[in-house]
């Protein structure tokens, strides 16, 4: 009986680090995707101290998730968001808009397909 | 390499407790869903080892689970019959009266080859000599002889039971040290076994091994390194 509570609880806490995993990611990948708005929303009504501000925010959240995430999430295009919002700062200062538009792009898709990669459906299980 | 290195000692005492949750029948004979899932945990303790791009917690997260998943799927097979069969299967007869069910041998998808391998492994050379045989669900062939074929067995001979004499020997003395458990076991203390080495002229370092029984039946082995000496 004694294996059986072990294994019930060792199920129970694979469970929940599970459930944290998934909530963890979607709420991170939604945060982070609104803060990306905002930068873009700001850049192009043309307040570039703002943007620079809200791009120096974002780039401290993500550390910040990335250290939690990278221990539950598998994907290998993660590590270039970092890469990335150190580009976006370079380019609001050289105020290269389309370039920082797609790099803004990017990274919200990556975020998207991170969390499309780890969400339990069909599609992922099979 | 750190990291490997941490990652593969962590492992190791992961499936180390994985097995003894699992417990002992996981060593010894097992059954289907049993060889499924060491085969799964061993290949899957290998990959967050190998490569350390993968998350830890996923590697773990599967070692305990497929663990945790077999003692819980156990403990539903020892609770429920019809899960049992499912899961485990029953055994399948495969020699009745003395006669080889020729129909269950190619279910089974055994040869008659195979059939008298598994005998010879019984130490049975003459098939007519088997009344029943079975194979277990885990995939060990029983077989149960005809009485004529049957050792003798002093219960045949009517020889009288002397239960004293037939008590276990238990190791009490073990690479030079007294093991007080087997004393117990034994009824013995221990001024009784200072009585016995001084008789045999024995010191207890001296001794590699010493069992004994309830009815004072010792034997004793000594330390051939140390002394020379023989049993």
């Amino acid at each position: 009986m004694k294996r059986v509570i072990i294994s019930i609880c060792s199920l129970a806490l694979v469970i929940g680090l599970s459930c944290f995993g998934i909530v963890y990611m979607k709420n991170a990948c939604d945060e982070l995707c609104e803060e990306i708005e905002e930068i873009e929303a700001a850049y192009t009504e043309g307040n570039v101290s703002d943007a620079e501000a809200r791009i120096a925010k974002l780039e401290k959240e993500w550390e910040e998730k990335d250290k939690i995430i990278s221990k539950f999430v598998r994907y290998d295009r993660l590590g270039e968001i970092s890469d990335t919002v150190t580009q976006l700062k370079i380019l609001v200062k050289n105020e290269e808009k389309g370039d920082f538009l797609s790099q803004t792009a990017k990274i919200k898709k990556i975020l998207e397909d991170s969390w499309a990669h780890e969400k339990p459906d069909i599609k992922n299980i099979f | 390499m750190a990291t490997i290195f941490i990652r593969s000692l962590i492992v190791y005492f992961l499936i180390a407790f994985a097995l003894r949750v699992m417990g002992k029948r996981q060593l010894g004979e097992m059954q289907p869903s049993e060889l499924a899932v060491t085969i799964l945990i061993s290949n899957i303790a290998t990959l967050p080892m190998e490569d350390t791009s993968i998350p830890f917690l996923s590697g773990v997260i599967p070692i305990v689970s497929l663990a945790a998943f077999e003692v819980i799927m156990s403990y539903c097979t020892l609770k429920n019959k019809t899960f049992r069969k499912i899961i485990i299967g029953s055994p399948v007869v495969i020699i009745k009266n003395g006669k080889i069910d020729q129909e269950k041998l190619k279910e089974l998808r055994i040869n008659a080859d195979d059939l008298l391998t598994q005998l010879r492994c019984k130490e049975v050379f003459d098939i007519s000599e088997v009344e029943f045989a079975a194979i277990e669900t885990t995939g060990e062939l029983s077989v149960y002889k005809k009485y004529i074929s049957r050792e003798v067995t002093a219960g045949m001979l009517e020889i009288p039971d002397k239960p004293a004499e037939n008590d276990p020997q238990i190791a009490i003395i073990s690479d030079g040290a007294i093991i007080e458990d087997g004393l117990a076991l034994c009824n013995k203390k221990r001024e009784w076994l200072d009585g016995v080495l001084k008789k045999e002229n024995e010191s207890v370092k001296d001794v590699l091994l010493m069992t004994c029984n309830k009815s004072e039946n010792y034997v004793i082995i000594k330390n051939e390194l140390k002394k020379g000496a023989g049993r």
